[in-house]
């Protein structure tokens, strides 16, 4: 089943006025992917999500799934959360602390009026799933964290719902427990084929599970993609920088054109461009542009494009990130070699194929 | 003596003047109940123990006490049910629905708490004429609900406050109504704070004197509070063996209410609701 959001805005009334949420948002989840909703904190994913369980209205717009509308406020149509066969895992879990195991992932079969032979073979086979038939006897309270998140994700999963919507479902357990909850998480979401809307601010997260990624600021949908398109072709600084661990260097530099080729000068430094970023070169306004080349495709040398001298390394194990001084600018990199000093000169070299512009 | 003794030694101190002070007119009442003498501690006089007056409370006809008893039971009884259910409803749309002014709603129901009983009395006195109730439970019932209402609401919205708002959305998810997931979610995990307001508005309903003098006139539906005061000793004078019977007695039900739901408000039910 498709989901749609048509036009969506969301305002909330504050205290100091009227907060927009989500801005005449387009979205279309296909059938059967796992989509995330990436963005920082603010950017209107948990809005966006809220609006598919019904938790919330949209001020404006159409949420349609399939071809049943479920949400649009100029037709006065709104089903009910309970209505729309779609099970949520939260953030905090949720569980109901007053009821064991059993009846926690037993209540939304309940409140279907279902037999009580069916819900307990359900409750059975769901638990089964995920490891948890021992627990069923337990009260929330003297569950583990991961216990509990495996709680949350069998009542989730045992009516087999429409959709499936999780709330940053991994961002209270360790890291350890965390990718390999994602890991199954994933596993689950194949086998059972349901489209599922997650929402997160971790933009690993995002990269393994995620057949599309959206990603979000303020309200807005800035890039929507599979995670390779996000990770090699980030549309603007935002995405650039969101995606990818450490983040992208981002150049301040000036356009200049020369006998047909394209250079862009940092201080001193002349970095030709290759030619597949001519025609985006050609669309600016400004002469003022952004190079962007990420950490991980930046190598040091004795001689290179740039040179700098190294200010700080962080050590992590396999890899190492060297931060440098280039003509003013801080840049990163990351690399495996870890014999060079604080104040050691650099040179730094780079693919064509590796290099990103923007518009400053 | 080093400090620490010096601590302890005050702490016991100050226990044992809190336990004087709570518990010494309890104990005078008891005494009194079962001395034959009630001016025992006078002079001359002394202290001969005696169950008579427990016995003439509870077995003879003409005092009605236990009728008194059970008229109170009841009517403290479903007040604070009423008041507790009604006060539910409330404290959950406060709490949880985006009801306009709903702090103003609070404060102004705060104001209205603090208008004196007496002030009301003489327009209850003609309500109940009116309406023929007088010297029946609903006489008492609906002022009390009334009267104890805006300390239920004011106690369970604070309670429902810390339920986390998740477990609401959880219920609306899994297919609950709004009212469905105040019966089955939230009075549940709030359960201590329900007991406790439950307990509260019971024993100011107990306990309550006036209203009760006012709009009852004989055993039919007279509480507690008024019976005692109203005791008459046989040849005039007052009864203080009976009396101070009837008040031990009087206190049974409320503290044996109290060790019942003692367990229910101490136990932390909403641990393992949510990850703190």
């Amino acid at each position: 089943m498709n989901i749609y959001y048509e036009k969506i805005s969301k305002q909330f009334k504050t205290g100091r006025g009227v907060a927009h949420a989500l801005r005449a948002l387009d979205l279309t989840i296909p059938d059967g992917q796992f989509f995330i909703f990436l963005g920082p904190s603010g950017c209107g994913k948990s809005t966006l999500l809220n609006l598919a369980a019904g938790l919330d209205a949209p001020t404006a717009g159409t949420i349609r799934f399939g071809d049943q509308v479920v949400a649009a406020p100029q037709h006065k149509i709104f089903v009910e959360p309970g209505a729309r066969n779609v099970a949520m895992v939260f953030q905090s879990y949720a569980l109901y602390p007053h009821m064991v195991v059993f009846d926690n992932i037993a209540f939304p079969l309940r409140n279907t009026r279902a037999a009580e032979g069916d819900i307990r073979q359900a409750v059975q086979r769901t638990a089964a799933l995920l490891g948890i038939e021992n627990l069923l006897q337990r009260k929330p309270g003297e569950l583990s964290g991961g216990q509990r998140q495996r709680v949350a994700i069998a009542r989730a999963l045992v009516r087999q719902p429409a959709v499936f919507l999780m709330d940053e479902p991994l961002s209270n357990l360790d890291a350890q427990l965390r990718s390999a909850t994602r890991a199954e998480l994933k596993r689950l979401q194949a086998e059972m084929a349901v489209t599922t809307l997650y929402v997160t601010h971790d933009q690993t997260e995002a990269m393994t599970l995620g057949d599309q990624v959206a990603l979000l600021k303020e309200g807005r949908l800035v890039q929507l993609g599979t995670p390779e398109e996000l990770y090699r072709h980030p549309a603007d600084p935002f995405a650039a920088t969101f995606i990818g661990s450490p983040p992208m260097n981002l150049i301040p530099a000036s356009l200049q054109a020369e006998a047909g080729a394209l250079f862009a000068t940092v201080a001193d430094f002349r970095i030709a461009l290759p030619d597949r970023l001519k025609s985006k070169a050609e669309g600016l306004t400004s002469r003022q542009i952004l190079l962007g080349i990420r950490p991980e495709h930046l190598r040091l040398t004795q001689y290179g494009l740039l040179t700098g001298t190294i200010t700080y390394t962080e050590y992590l194990g396999r890899e190492i990130i060297y931060r440098l001084d280039v003509a003013g600018h801080e840049l990163l990199v990351l690399m495996d070699r870890r014999e060079l000093r604080i104040g050691q000169g650099v040179g730094l070299t780079f693919g064509d194929e590796d290099l990103h512009l923007f518009p400053a | 003596m080093n400090e620490r003794r010096l601590k302890k030694i005050l702490i016991l101190a100050g226990a044992a003047a809190t336990l004087l002070f709570c518990l010494g007119p309890f104990v005078y009442m008891l005494a009194t109940a079962l001395a034959t003498d009630p001016e025992f501690l006078g002079p001359g006089r002394e202290f001969v123990p005696t169950l008579a007056h427990f016995h003439s409370v509870l077995f003879s006809e003409s005092v009605h006490f236990l009728r008194y008893l059970l008229n109170s039971m009841v009517i403290a009884g479903l007040s604070a049910l009423v008041s507790v259910f009604i006060a539910a409803l409330g404290a959950y749309a406060l709490t949880r629905l985006a009801i306009p002014g709903g702090r103003s709603i609070l404060l102004i129901v705060l104001g209205i708490s603090m208008f004196p009983p007496v002030s009301l009395i003489s327009y209850l006195f003609k309500l109940m004429s009116a309406l023929g109730w007088m010297n029946t439970y609903p006489a008492l019932i609906l002022p009390y609900v009334a009267w104890t209402l805006p300390l239920s609401l004011w106690i369970l919205v604070s309670y429902f406050a810390q339920v986390p708002r998740d477990l609401d959305r959880a219920g609306l998810v899994d297919g609950c109504s709004r009212l469905k997931i105040l019966l089955r979610i939230i009075l549940p995990v709030a359960a201590p704070g329900v007991f406790a307001t439950f307990l509260l508005a019971f024993i100011y309903a107990f306990n309550e004197f006036l209203i009760a003098l006012m709009l009852t006139t004989d055993q039919a539906a007279r509480t507690i509070p008024v019976g005692i005061a109203l005791f008459e000793g046989l040849h005039g004078q007052v009864a203080w063996g009976e009396i101070m019977a009837a008040a031990t007695v009087t206190t049974i039900p409320v503290v044996v209410l109290v060790l019942i739901f003692q367990h229910h408000i101490i136990q932390g039910l909403t641990r393992g609701a949510v990850k703190t």
